[in-house]
């Protein structure tokens, strides 16, 4: 069952490379359709078994944590979803995407599964490099574009091996802390290098040099697999890892208190960043990058509400990446490719998209009744419980985030109509995959409780 | 001399060589002297290794050390995709220059490529300037590796202590200076192999496991690294990634 569990989603790589090396996505319809739903059928499968009562070892080796496996559930769904998002959007004639995705599905689950930290960090490198290959799954006459993607994708390989060093390298020093616990100093070393680590991961501001130029350059749905997919599952790891070693976060407060500062600084200051943006993608970038640092503050916060606004916050910020990104991508397709950042007035022309993205935007900002409220308002509780000034900092990031979504959005899509502009009406599809996510982040804004309690239970597991 | 084992009579060869294959990395540009001084540096880092911390398990009941094999091996490897790369460039920069002079012969070089080639000629010219900086980073890093070693040892170990330094801060040296895609892929495999390092320096008995994964790590960087240099070079017919945008930027100005 272990074996199966790890081996599947490779084997389905390899076989998917093999199928459209033969037959080509670009030249057989048959091989485009197949390159969706192979890897679609993978990922339900591999939830299916991540389910299994006997999926976890008796020896400890491999095991699933309740935490783990609704993530992975949750995040595999979505990304079935990005899947067939690419699908309609054009994005699989290259058959570089469905490999590459269910590449780094594959070595999520062993990162999340392998009980050996160090192979962990492994992991999550790997999945880094995997997602390069979408990344720079770019179309090449725009030699402009072109060169700006290759030259993020660079950027941002250094940063994931810096991470997987950084977090390698604490690692060994916990291990070295654990069979000599008088060596007290190493819980700061420890703390500040997995701190870096995963802030170059998340791309937490001032780690975050990487994501601005990923996001406005790569193709969305391979923004949504950095973004939405590894960096959540990173996540998932760095919150169990902190439970599960109580000793260098929770239990120390002087520690704790520097992340914290670190965390809801890094939002204000991405705020403030994403206000000065020239471009829609850029902005994003630094939006969720604010975001991400309000997560840190909520996984080092010693309060229970902090570490469940955090997950929670986690939840919904991956859906609504995936519907911010599934917008764009429509966008992109049905104004052939033009950059969004030339264009104004979108919104007469592409209502569904203009809605999904407002809604994107909106709850990304913690909008009341949509999905990102329950979460912010959970990290602001807990900073309000270290003192006014925290809430009001969280309060001012959000307030940035607000006004820079609020300005693009205004002129993207509400502003005059481009003289002359050829577009493509919105694929019918892809509207109906856009309500639905419309609807679940509204389901998940009004009715948050029982999300928030299998978190709370899950946690409970990995302590 | 056992080569397997640092030692009396063998110390000082195995510190040179890392030395000097690190220098070799960090200063020079042709992959043709590159990609050898990285395959040095790994097979010396595993005899470095394998001495910190000797692993019980052995490859085929043989006289090699696992750790020894697996990050030799991966060296071997890394250091040969990066070879393959850069011949591969090698011989599209000559059939490009082939097509060219054919164009030229025909009568169809005009001005934009006599800009082209001038260009070229001013890039690939011999500056000291492109030799000097990157020796000073690394004089800079084996300063700092001198000085971190003394002020914050931490595995009681010298030699471990200062192979760890020494490839960190080169590795960070060569990113900072490197211009081309490969001289940054090599920079990022040398920081890699101090976590290595650092890996069999603090851990009582390496894994077999990790020191795989490890391994494919490096295998695998390698060949991104490759994908990357090659996608990025078909089209801009250059490895330097501010050369492309700077390209970019005139032609849209």
């Amino acid at each position: 069952m272990q074996f199966l569990i790890l081996a599947l989603p490779f084997i389905m790589t390899v076989f998917i490379l093999i199928f459209e090396g033969i037959f080509r996505p670009s030249r057989f319809v048959f091989s485009r359709t197949l390159g969706v739903v192979w890897p679609v059928v993978t990922l339900v499968v591999e939830i299916v078994l991540i389910w299994q009562p006997d999926a976890n070892s008796p020896d400890g080796a491999f095991q699933f944590t309740s935490l783990s496996r609704i993530f992975l559930s949750f995040l595999f769904a979505l990304t079935g979803v990005a899947l067939v998002v690419s699908y309609i959007t054009g994005f699989l004639l290259s058959g570089r995407f469905s490999p590459a995705t269910l590449a780094i599905c594959g070595t999520l689950v062993a990162a999340l599964y392998i009980s050996n930290i160090f192979l962990v960090t492994l992991f999550f490198v790997l999945a880094g490099f995997f997602s390069i290959v979408a990344i720079v799954d770019v179309d090449t006459e725009n030699e402009e574009r072109f060169v700006r993607v290759i030259k993020a994708s660079v950027r941002y390989l250094i940063a994931i091996v810096l991470f997987g060093l950084a977090l390698f390298i604490a690692l060994i020093f916990l291990e070295r802390l654990r069979l000599d616990p008088q060596l007290s100093g190493f819980i700061q070393v420890v703390v500040a290098l997995s701190v870096v680590g995963f802030s170059l991961r998340l791309a937490i501001f001032p780690f975050n040099l990487w994501l601005p130029d990923i996001i406005e350059e790569a193709p969305g749905m391979a923004a949504f697999l950095v973004v939405g997919l590894i960096n959540v599952a990173a996540i998932v790891f760095l919150a169990g890892f902190w439970q599960q070693n109580p000793t260098l976060v929770y239990e120390n407060y002087t520690i704790a208190q520097p992340v914290m500062i670190m965390g809801l600084a890094g939002a204000v200051l991405a705020g403030f960043m994403a206000l000065g943006q020239n471009g829609i993608g850029k902005m994003l970038a630094y939006t969720v990058s604010g975001d991400f640092a309000l997560i840190l503050f909520g996984l080092a916060s010693p309060h229970r509400t902090g570490l469940n606004g955090a997950l929670f916050e986690s939840v919904s910020l991956a859906l609504l990446q995936l519907l911010i990104f599934t917008c764009l991508s429509v966008v992109s397709y049905c104004c052939n490719g033009i950059s969004i950042n030339n264009l104004t007035g979108l919104g007469r022309r592409m209502p569904v998209a203009t809605i999904g993205l407002m809604v994107g935007c909106l709850g990304m900002v913690g909008m009341p009744f949509l999905s990102g409220f329950a979460g912010k308002y959970l990290l602001l509780q807990s900073a309000a419980q270290e003192g006014l000034v925290w809430a009001l900092a969280g309060g001012l990031a959000l307030g940035l985030f607000l006004i820079a979504y609020l300005r693009y959005f205004h002129r993207v899509f509400m502003g005059n109509d481009v003289p002359g502009l050829k577009t493509l009406p919105e694929p019918p599809a892809a509207v109906l995959l856009i309500l639905l996510l419309v609807v679940l982040v509204f389901v998940l804004g009004l009715w948050p409780a029982p999300v928030l309690g299998w978190l709370d239970e899950a946690l409970k597991t990995v302590v | 001399m056992n080569f397997f084992t640092l030692d009396a009579t063998n110390y000082g060869f195995f510190v040179g060589a890392l030395l000097l294959s690190l220098v070799v990395i960090a200063v020079y540009k042709d992959w043709l002297l590159l990609t050898p001084a990285l395959v040095v540096q790994y097979l010396v880092m595993a005899v470095i290794a394998n001495d910190l911390n000797n692993t019980a398990a052995r490859v085929m009941l043989g006289p090699v050390p696992l750790a020894v094999f697996l990050k030799g091996m991966s060296g071997v490897i890394a250091g040969l995709i990066l070879f393959l790369t850069g011949y591969a460039i090698l011989f599209a920069t000559r059939g490009f220059r082939r097509e060219e002079a054919e164009a030229e012969a025909a009568g169809l070089g005009g001005l934009r490529r006599f800009f082209y080639r001038e260009e070229a000629a001013r890039l690939n010219r011999f500056r000291y300037v492109d030799y000097l900086l990157p020796l000073g980073a690394v004089i800079i890093a084996v300063a700092a590796t001198y000085a971190l070693t003394t002020l914050l040892p931490f595995s009681g170990n010298f030699l471990g202590d200062f192979s760890f330094y020494l490839l960190g801060s080169v590795g960070i040296a060569i990113m900072v200076v490197g211009r081309d895609i490969l001289k940054l892929g090599a920079g990022l495999l040398v920081s890699l192999n101090g976590a290595d390092l650092l890996y069999s320096l603090l851990r009582n008995g390496d894994s077999p496991l990790v020191l795989g994964i490890s391994a494919t790590i490096t295998i695998l960087l390698a060949l991104l690294i490759s994908y990357l240099a090659i996608l990025y070079h078909s089209k801009m017919k250059t490895l330097i990634i501010s050369e492309g945008v700077r390209r970019k930027r005139k032609q849209v100005s």
